[in-house]
């Protein structure tokens, strides 16, 4: 049995004016223990809609359906109280921004110890022990005396390994991390990269990381799943979907990357043409029909269900044109 | 070398930066009797940039590379050392020798475009009048039609067209913001243009446009560009030329396949070894050069060295002299290292 399974989950946002607006529509996927799933996409595309959905932490006007089991219980249907023995405990999370994501009134060992001290009922002076050596693994220096800093004291790349080490302080088995180097610099976002692959293969844990890099989710992730306008575009490992993607936005973003092995800088990039839709403007086609370049009739008529591609057996994509289309493209 | 024609060595110097430091005064404590301390933004930099190529600048935050970018406007407080435009006169500091006169002009042929594309447009102007405004505040007496025609004219070659002419800029995506940005900076036929980081809040497919439509736009009206950025990968695409700061310091500075292919500073190195490359099978396969720590804090910068804190080759001489930049190389690309050669040369990536 999977870790956890996600089936058919939709994010609905009702607004005061107008239609509802379906940020996130049929997402389907599963991690097992130990494996790294990367959810890739543009902004605006519901890849942290998803997950919040999944933690609860939706906005107030926000309504989730579908299912998503952790070891077999619903996460959505929970109470609050038994979504908060999960949420913080067994699945950690990090947010994108190290500094508004601390409480800058506290010190780190107040938010530290806290989460120790509620979920495990840690008496103050282990629940302390425990958040300097968690501190000491994520590498912060002088731990012991920094514990007692306040969070403006810290520097970007320092803050995102407090957030993780706050993270990892209840071991869960699996970590969620949004979007956790993009207010970093690359040196620094290395290194948390690098710490983040160390926790999966030293301890185990299932890490999914959202993020609009392809360059960090190469380095780190197992699976990838793509996602464009709420959608689920293509789903595959992430050996796959880098040697073969089989969706044409998938092969849009990748070649639309300047690379640093590129030989010819002379060479216009690639490009998608247009702009990603709103929410609310998705028609009943295709999603991407409107910018992609092997659009056909039947891709502005109807929405392509998420299926196997023939051919690639571990890839799922949305798409009505044949795969060898796509990989052909690809290279020429 | 298929490289851009306008981009030779031999192109004019258009402008020319001369060890030129940016200070900021900081309050030392919380009291008014703290006294102030000097915080070094800018220290010391100089280049050059030649018509019709593009410079690169890059550097993690702090680095001062905005800092720099703005004080050859005249944005940033310029303590010493001079900027020169055309190579015939001293535009800054322009309080001291220069007339009123001579900044108008730089204004005028020195264009900027900022990082946040929506920030930098007032939200209370149509589109027409933001792209309007560089042709009016420069005097240049134009009839009504002209003006319109112009930036009719502009905002086609971005990209745009009529219908867009009464929008305010908040019925926009980002990318068509930058969009807006462009054309109001290129509306007055500058001769340079700075770029402040222009792609880094876009989305990757905008991104790619955006870079295209600078590269297009550099070429047809032999524009220079000083391009802002910490992506390396986007910096390769679109410069010529390419410096690399750190703490305020220039570390290396030379032709962008030099830089990129061999780059001799250990700062280069580790900078390019971070990048992650979007390719499981190489990027897993790579061994980072991972650097130590974070960027000092300006207002107290090692001695010596400013990157020998976190640099994998320092030795103690590093400690005791500020490098100065020694030129390297057939493309005579300047270094300020003083451990160039000794250090055991590794290319950061699998490049054939």
């Amino acid at each position: 049995m999977p870790l956890l399974e996600v089936k058919d989950l939709g994010v609905r946002f009702t607004r005061r004016e107008g239609a509802p607006v379906d940020a996130v529509q049929g997402v389907s996927f599963s991690l097992e223990a130990g494996r790294t799933l990367g959810i890739v996409g543009e902004s605006g595309s519901g890849k942290s809609q998803t997950v919040m959905a999944l933690l609860g932490l939706l906005a107030g006007n926000g309504r989730v359906s579908g299912t998503a089991s952790y070891r077999g219980k619903n996460l959505l249907t929970m109470t609050e109280a038994e979504l908060n023995r999960i949420r913080g405990d067994r699945i950690g999370m990090i947010f994108q921004d190290p500094m508004t994501s601390l409480n800058p009134f506290l010190t780190i060992e107040r938010q530290m110890t806290e989460t120790l001290q509620l979920h495990r009922k840690m008496p103050r002076r282990e629940a302390r022990r425990r958040a300097i050596e968690t501190l000491e693994s994520v590498r912060i220096p002088d731990a012991a005396r920094r514990i007692g800093m306040y969070p403006h004291e810290f520097s970007g790349g320092m803050r995102q390994r407090v957030m993780i080490a706050m993270a990892l302080l209840s071991e869960p088995e699996i970590l969620i991390a949004d979007e956790p180097t993009t207010a970093l610099d690359v040196t620094v976002q290395a290194q948390i990269i690098e710490l983040l692959r160390e926790l999966n293969r030293e301890r185990g844990t299932a890490i999914i990381l959202i993020t609009h890099d392809m360059g960090v989710v190469a380095g780190l992730c197992d699976d990838v799943m793509v996602m464009y306008a709420g959608q689920t575009v293509e789903q595959a490992s992430a050996a796959a979907l880098f040697a073969a993607p089989t969706h044409p936005y998938t092969l849009g973003l990748l070649n639309a990357l300047p690379r640093l092995t590129d030989e010819d800088d002379d060479r216009p990039l690639q490009t998608i043409p247009g702009n990603p839709p709103l929410p609310g403007e998705v028609g009943a086609g295709c999603a991407f029909a409107p910018r992609c370049a092997f659009c056909s009739e039947r891709c502005r008529e109807s929405r392509p269900p998420l299926a196997a591609a023939e051919g690639y057996l571990d890839a799922l994509r949305a798409c009505h044109r044949p795969v060898a289309e796509i990989i052909e493209a690809q290279h020429a | 070398m298929n490289a851009t024609p306008l981009a030779n060595q031999n192109a004019a110097t258009l402008l020319s930066v001369e060890n030129l430091k940016v200070q900021f005064g900081v309050p030392r404590g919380g009291f008014p009797w703290s006294g102030k301390t000097t915080l070094r933004a800018v220290d010391g930099v100089s280049f050059d940039v030649r018509r019709g190529e593009t410079v690169g600048l890059v550097g993690e935050s702090g680095c001062g590379k905005s800092t720099l970018a703005r004080a050859i406007v005249g944005l940033a407080p310029v303590a010493s050392g001079s900027v020169r435009w055309l190579g015939d006169e001293t535009v800054l500091p322009a309080s001291t020798s220069s007339t009123t006169r001579d900044t108008s002009r730089l204004r005028r042929d020195v264009q900027m475009i900022f990082q946040d594309p929506l920030a930098s447009l007032d939200p209370r102007m149509t589109i027409e009048q933001i792209v309007a405004e560089p042709l009016l505040t420069h005097g240049q007496n134009l009839a009504r039609t002209d003006v319109q025609r112009r930036v009719l004219t502009m905002l086609e070659r971005v990209g745009l067209n009529a219908q867009h002419l009464r929008r305010y800029p908040h019925e926009f995506s980002g990318g068509q913001c930058q969009r807006v940005g462009i054309a109001r900076a290129l509306i007055g036929e500058p001769q340079l243009v700075i770029c402040d980081e222009p792609v880094s809040a876009l989305d990757v497919s905008i991104q790619a446009q955006i870079v295209n439509l600078l590269r297009d736009l550099q070429r047809e009206l032999s524009l220079s560009l000083l391009f802002v950025a910490h992506d390396l990968a986007v910096v390769k695409a679109i410069s010529h030329r390419v410096l690399v700061m750190y703490l305020g310091r220039v570390m290396e500075f030379g032709d962008k396949r030099d830089v990129y292919r061999t780059p001799r500073h250990p700062y280069t190195r580790a900078l390019l070894s971070a990048v992650p490359v979007p390719d499981p099978a190489v990027e897993r396969a790579r061994r980072h050069l991972l650097l130590r720590g974070e960027i000092a804090s300006p207002l107290n910068p090692p001695s010596g060295c400013a990157f020998r804190t976190r640099c994998p080759d320092a030795i103690d001489a590093c400690a005791t002299q500020i490098p100065q930049p020694v030129t390297h190389g057939a493309n005579a690309t300047r270094v300020a290292c003083i451990r160039v050669g000794h250090a055991p040369e590794e290319a950061p990536l699998a490049n054939s």
